[in-house]
């Protein structure tokens, strides 16, 4: 395995209050792993500083060797971290095929490109092709962004996301306001990418993180009190205490 | 069934056809007029490109138009007059060859255009309408109080510039250079706008984050996207000039730059064909009405109040959801 975000001693304080105390954590090639905690937990603060929105007091984050600790968002983005479900704007007047088509063109650089025809399969067809097969969008995709169903919006948003060939994947509360049969298809995709792309998912349905998550780090007053499989994380009475409420 | 490539295939057919017709009853004014409307259509698909496909509103897209017309016309008039332009650092005395006059005045509305846009688009909304307006009166006031070249009342050119040694006094010859010209520009905004490019233009119009989140620098395409609009509306301008062989400062007025967008509206927002459909409309609207009475604006007001309330499509987008509903 093969370790493609490090987290290392990471500290972050307002004032009185430790947000993030020394965390360690880190996602690897082929995994999902669930971040999880409860509210107030510190959850959000480490996603700003992990996606360099809010500068850590110290510590180091590394991303596939590099030290990006220091770097802005445009350059984290840039070097392949991809983040869903914050911008949840897709370009509603475009087709699901455009919207992936424009993302792909802009992580190619193809957009000086004035001549090649975007209708007539060159380009980068077959790949797009296979993202949209990947999310289950291929026989919509000459459906504008307009007309999607919540649940298609966020599979496209992962499309996108797809296009841009990143290194990871960050999602944040991917499951919020979904239907049940969508759950079911989105468990279903994000099996299916983690094996290109690993996959940092903060979520709050816990029947989700218990059933598509590789492992799981809780994290409690800054701090991640336990890391590991669902089985060890339901088993392990110190989450069973502060989280899951004491049976 | 009418698509939207058909109804561009028959306004094509059509204006060659009355064309020819025209020349065969030996009808000059209508070939200027179809000329006219050709000119017309070629400034307007120029400001569509970033009108109707960036939403860009350039309110002052009479700028290029002008200053084509004022490159040709000052070009020709030294060449008539064999006058020196320009002494140093070479002799210049002007052309009246086209293919010199068309490239002098592309080069100089790209940069003019490359200027402008590089300053107005820093701006959005209503703030970039106001700039483009401001620098195009700019350059009107400029051309208004510039005595060498006619102030005011402008100047007169005598004869249209040559092309291959064709006749372009000829009605029929000029209009066919006109009619060229605008499949030449007609192929390459199909091209352009349906290239990666056109695709990254068309969604800087609805989501300049979106744009900005997947890696594409906004500013940079509608900033090249400007400088081609730029130049296009500029070969207008020349041609518009070497038509009347006459150049004047209405050129570079407001009003110019207000019509080009009626087209635009009249045909159809950010249809390829729009332009075209609308520059005709509102050229024979304008012939046929203005014999009746001056005051025939009135009733062009009244129909652009229509489209935009009614036909917010234009005339082909009309046109197709007619189709689509029977």
């Amino acid at each position: 395995m093969n370790k493609i975000l490090q987290i290392i001693d990471l500290k972050k304080n307002f004032g009185a209050i430790t947000a993030s105390n020394k965390i360690n954590f880190c996602l690897e090639t082929g995994e999902i792993h669930a971040l999880i905690g409860p509210n107030g937990a510190g959850k959000s603060t480490l996603i700003k500083q992990i996606m360099g929105e809010m500068k850590q007091d110290s510590g180091e984050i590394i991303l596939s060797g590099i030290n990006i600790s220091n770097l802005t968002t445009e350059d984290r983005i840039h070097l392949g971290f991809a983040r869903s479900f914050q911008i949840t704007d897709v370009i509603s007047d475009f087709t699901i095929f455009q919207n992936v088509l424009l993302a792909k063109i802009g992580k190619e650089k193809k957009f000086y490109n004035f001549y090649s025809s975007i209708d007539s399969g060159e380009l980068t067809y077959e790949e797009i092709k296979t993202i949209l097969l990947k999310i289950d969008l291929w026989d919509e995709r000459e459906k504008p962004a307009s007309l999607l169903s919540h649940g298609e919006r966020r599979q496209l948003e992962i499309g996108i996301a797809l296009a841009l060939n990143p290194k990871l994947i960050l999602l944040d509360e991917p499951m919020a306001g979904l239907s049940l049969d969508k759950i079911e298809k989105m468990k279903v995709i994000f099996n299916q990418i983690k094996d290109d792309v690993p996959i940092l998912l903060i979520e709050h349905n816990m029947d989700v993180v218990f059933s598509i998550a590789n492992r799981i780090s809780v994290l409690v007053n800054g701090k991640i009190i336990a890391s590991g499989t669902s089985s060890e994380i339901k088993s392990n009475l110190d989450v069973k205490e502060a989280y899951l409420g004491t049976a | 069934m009418i698509s939207e490539k058909n109804i561009s295939y028959i306004s094509l057919i059509s204006l060659l056809l009355i064309a020819i017709f025209a020349e065969y009853f030996n009808e000059p004014y209508l070939i200027t007029l179809l000329s006219r409307i050709i000119i017309f259509s070629i400034a307007a698909i120029g400001l569509n490109l970033v009108l109707g496909f960036g939403n860009l509103i350039s309110f002052g897209h009479a700028a290029f138009f002008g200053l084509g017309g004022y490159i040709s016309g000052i070009l020709a008039i030294h060449a008539f007059n064999s006058e020196l332009l320009i002494s140093w650092p070479f002799l210049f005395s002007g052309s009246n060859n086209s293919l010199i006059i068309w490239s002098f005045t592309i080069l100089f509305c790209s940069l003019l255009a490359l200027l402008l846009g590089a300053l107005c688009l820093r701006t959005s909304g209503v703030y970039f309408i106001m700039i483009t307006l401001a620098f195009a009166q700019m350059l009107y006031y400029f051309a208004i109080s510039w005595p060498s070249y006619g102030g005011e009342d402008g100047f007169s050119i005598y004869v249209r510039s040559t092309l291959f040694g064709i006749n372009t006094m000829q009605g029929l010859n000029f209009f066919l250079i006109c009619f060229f010209w605008l499949l030449i520009i007609l192929f390459t905004i199909n091209r352009v706008v349906k290239s990666p490019f056109g695709l990254a233009l068309r969604a800087t119009r609805f989501n300049l984050t979106r744009v900005k989140s997947v890696g594409i620098n906004p500013f940079k395409i509608q900033l090249i996207a400007f400088v081609l609009s730029g130049a296009i509306t500029g070969i207008a301008g020349s041609l518009y000039v070497d038509l009347n062989r006459f150049v004047s400062p209405s050129l570079l007025s407001w009003q110019m730059s207000g019509e080009f967008i009626v087209f635009i509206l009249i045909g159809g927002l950010g249809r390829i064909y729009g332009p075209l459909i609308g520059a005709a409309f509102f050229v024979t609207f304008e012939q046929f009405f203005g014999s009746y009475t001056e005051h025939w604006q009135i009733f062009l007001g009244i129909i652009i109040i229509s489209t935009v309330l009614f036909a917010k499509g234009g005339i082909i987008g009309f046109i197709l959801e007619y189709r689509k509903n029977e």
